[in-house]
């Protein structure tokens, strides 16, 4: 559905490339982890996917990006939108009404759909993120993971084939962040596709089915999370396996690779092979 | 001495619903308008008594008592200030007190429409009367990032006081050169929060058509006519009473 | 040694205490975390030890905070400053000059130390840090670990005796929590007190404070060796804390 196909791209006034060569294929239905340091090129893979990239940044780009057949060259971020939704880092900068409802409706309104489509939308989606009782509420006095909901909200409501997220809990505490994981889990589940670009792969490594590792503007690694999580040399990249890898390492759990406490818990009961060291 | 707190209140948008609040943003716009040209029609006490008691439906009806009393008590000072001025070059009580009584006439009326309708009703009644989109949304979003960079000098400015900085030392000039660590952070910044609004904006596809829709309609109900009736009579009858004669009004002014 | 004595506060206009009888000691070679969730207060504590509170925050203020010995009401924040370093969550707060060197010389620039002194100080907080070599850089061209650590050295220039840091690891990536670690550890060992607020319990754990407060409602609601908090899973999953897995893990194997 959503294909990079060897793309390579400098920004104006930098002189190395963000991405170099990079190929990725991302489906229907899947779920897809990026992990790699900041700076690593993950911000600029994902404004590749919805057109921002070479639509709103201006550089040197190679290659190509189609959405549903159509290269991105060819179509405006806006038609994208349609297409892939992009959720930024700081909720702050991407709210730009003043009451949650009309939040999610700005976009609705952008595309000029008719009101009663936009109410009908706006319950869903509010109904869906479990966050009806914000609806009236102003967007100023939200926490920063409510904030960060609504903004998910207000992209959802576009009914894009993919959600795109740039390091969603990046500026919130670990509860809110656990819960925005939570979100994005069971949204996959209903069949959205969902790409997430994280540093919090404790979180958000249990959700997902496919996960890329960037480093330098280049995919380094590509598989399921428990297979790179699992294997000791993705550390070469800065990334860190989340804790509960540790654990299960640390308790020498055998035949299982646990991602979540949950799944830890499990293995350690069955007695796997339980070693306190 | 800054109290972040404080001016983080001012920008609160909440609105309590009251059935003010409810009434069509063009019903309140035109009642704060009929309300303050009321007093202006006749400097005379009788005038300003009349408006007062006008508003008095429309302060129970926003329950915007508090917010009265408030702001009257924020302009206490200028209040006796005029009184003093006005007596003192007029030798005119009555004339003295029909000018205060108008200004504290002016005060309620913006108080009860600042109690009763957001800002985000004023950005639609700006749409709704025609004002380019560009204008009425740069308006909205003026007053969604308020707050966002008020937080913002409160920790630049507490961030580099916290480094030993002291605003104010020295001489003018010396003071103004201090305001740098202060000014620089916050350009940079707010220039940073404008490109990645900029960002949102393109991928909500603003701007994307020329038939934008509109989720918030109001309807013109029965209340907004009751209220639109109610500003007719008050305003006929203030002209009517700017018409009296001196000899005729309760307490006259003389000229 | 710093000491919170019985300091209840209320921010103007706030109908509600942001702090209620709290009492610390911090004293120095050590490292505490204040951990609580959004609203608990933890922000308020930390103004109140280099004396934003009272002096630039205003409200109302019972108790007393001493820094070594000097009520913090008698003292300017600049002054206070000297023994106590505050680093805030947002490093962009703060930087305005043209190189990262510049910009570590504005606090002891401030503060009033001598030419030499400051040379001395700039060169070794960059070299705590690990920023020497992009002296010369722009601090806006730097990464947002790079600017996190600028930020450290902007406070430790001053040559504090205690460190105070605001939620250090928000924003940051693996790496960079890893070299922030390095850093505090570092600063314990140089006889520093370093204080931390967080909300990253992993981390903190990673970190291993010599003692742990917990805060909710402005109130402390526990306080004592980190092993002791942690293990208490419960209490701090009510208080909207996820605790350490390792100690998820122990306590739910405990249980079944």
């Amino acid at each position: 559905m959503l294909k990079i196909e060897d793309v390579t791209f400098r920004y104006e006034g930098s002189k190395r490339p963000a991405l170099s060569e990079v190929s990725l294929e991302i489906d229907r239905g899947e779920f897809l982890l990026i992990a790699g340091l900041s700076g690593s090129g993950k911000s600029t893979l994902l404004r590749l996917l919805n057109g921002l990239i070479p639509h709103f940044y201006r550089g040197e780009m190679k290659g190509k990006v189609l959405v549903d057949g159509v290269d991105t060259r060819e179509a405006s971020v806006a038609q994208l939108s349609k297409k892939v939704g992009l959720v930024f880092q700081n909720p702050d900068n991407q709210i730009v009404t003043l009451r949650v409802d009309r939040e999610i409706a700005f976009g609705l309104e952008n595309l000029g759909l008719p009101r009663d489509e936009i109410v009908g939308r706006i319950d869903e989606v509010l109904k869906k993120l479990g966050i009806e009782h914000l609806r009236k509420r102003s967007t100023a006095e939200l926490s920063g993971g409510e904030k960060q909901l609504v903004a998910i909200a207000s992209v959802l409501a576009m009914k894009p084939d993919v959600i795109v997220l740039d390091e969603p809990t990046s500026e919130l505490d670990p509860f809110s962040s656990a819960r925005i994981a939570k979100v994005l889990g069971n949204l996959n589940r209903e069949g959205v596709t969902v790409v997430v670009a994280e540093h919090r792969l404790d979180l958000f490594a249990p959700k997902a089915n496919r996960m890329i590792v960037i480093s330098n503007g280049r995919i380094v690694r590509e598989g399921h999370p428990r297979e790179l999580l699992y294997r000791g040399d993705i550390s070469l990249h800065g990334v860190r396996p989340p804790s509960v890898v540790k654990l299960a390492r640390k308790y020498g759990v055998v035949g299982a690779q646990p991602l979540a406490v949950g799944e830890l818990i499990v293995a350690l009961r069955r007695g796997v092979r339980i070693d306190r060291s | 001495m800054l109290d972040p707190m404080g001016m983080v209140e001012i920008f609160r948008t909440q609105v309590g619903e009251t059935s003010y609040s409810k009434l069509n943003p063009l019903t309140k716009l035109i009642l704060f308008a009929s309300f303050i040209a009321l007093p202006l029609i006749s400097a005379s006490l009788l005038m300003q008594i009349f408006s007062l008691m006008a508003q008095t439906p429309l302060i129970i009806l926003s329950r915007s008592e508090r917010r009265v009393k408030r702001s009257l008590k924020a302009s206490l000072l200028f209040i006796v200030v005029l009184v003093v001025l006005n007596y003192l070059t007029t030798h005119s009580l009555e004339f003295s007190l029909a000018m205060v009584l108008r200004l504290v006439s002016m005060i309620i009326a913006s108080a009860i429409f600042m109690t009763g309708t957001s800002p985000a009703e004023i950005g639609d009644l700006l749409t709704k009367l025609k004002v380019p989109l560009q204008i009425t949304f740069s308006f909205v979003i003026a007053l969604r990032f308020i707050p966002v960079l008020a937080d913002d000098v409160v920790m630049i400015i507490t961030s580099q006081v916290s480094r030993g900085y002291e605003l104010e030392r020295g001489s003018f000039l010396e003071k103004v050169r201090r305001l740098i660590p202060i000014l620089i952070p916050m350009i940079i910044i707010a220039i940073r929060r404008g490109h990645q609004l900029a960002e949102a904006l393109e991928t909500k596809a603003f701007g994307a058509t020329e038939k934008r829709s509109n989720y918030v309609v109001y309807d013109y109900g029965r209340g907004d006519w009751i209220l639109l009736v109610y500003a007719i009579i008050v305003i006929t009858v203030g002209l009517m009473v700017g018409t009296l004669t001196p000899q005729f009004q309760l307490l006259p002014f003389q000229y | 040694m710093i000491e919170v004595e019985e300091v209840t506060f209320k921010y103007e206009g706030s109908g509600i205490n942001a702090l209620r009888d709290v009492s610390l000691e911090l004293e120095r070679g050590k490292i505490y975390g204040i951990v609580g969730p959004n609203g608990s207060g933890k922000s308020t504590l930390l103004r109140l030890l280099n004396g934003l509170i009272p002096h630039f925050y205003r409200g109302e203020m019972k108790g007393r905070v001493l820094v070594d010995g000097v009520d913090t009401r008698e003292a300017s924040v600049a002054q206070l400053s000297k023994k106590v370093g505050l680093v805030f969550q947002n490093p962009e707060h703060m930087f305005f000059s043209e190189t990262v060197y510049e910009e570590v010389s504005f606090g002891p620039k401030s503060i009033g130390m001598d030419p030499e002194e400051i040379r001395e100080s700039v060169k070794w907080a960059l070299e705590e840090v690990g920023l020497w070599e992009l002296r010369e850089r722009s601090p806006w061209s730097l990464s947002g670990g790079e600017m996190k650590r600028l930020s450290i050295a902007c406070v430790l220039s001053m040559k504090p005796e205690f460190l105070a840091v605001d939620e250090p690891t928000i924003g940051q990536d693996s790496l960079s929590k890893e070299s922030l670690l390095e850093i505090f550890k570092r600063m314990k060992g140089e006889g520093k007190g370093v204080v931390i607020v967080t909300h990253d319990l992993e981390w903190l754990d990673d970190l291993g404070p010599d003692l742990v407060f917990v805060l909710r409602y402005g109130v402390v609601i526990g306080g004592g060796d980190p092993r002791k908090i942690f293990s208490d899973i419960r209490n701090l999953a009510t208080n909207g804390l996820i605790p350490p897995y390792r100690y998820i893990v122990d306590s739910l194997l405990e249980v079944g």
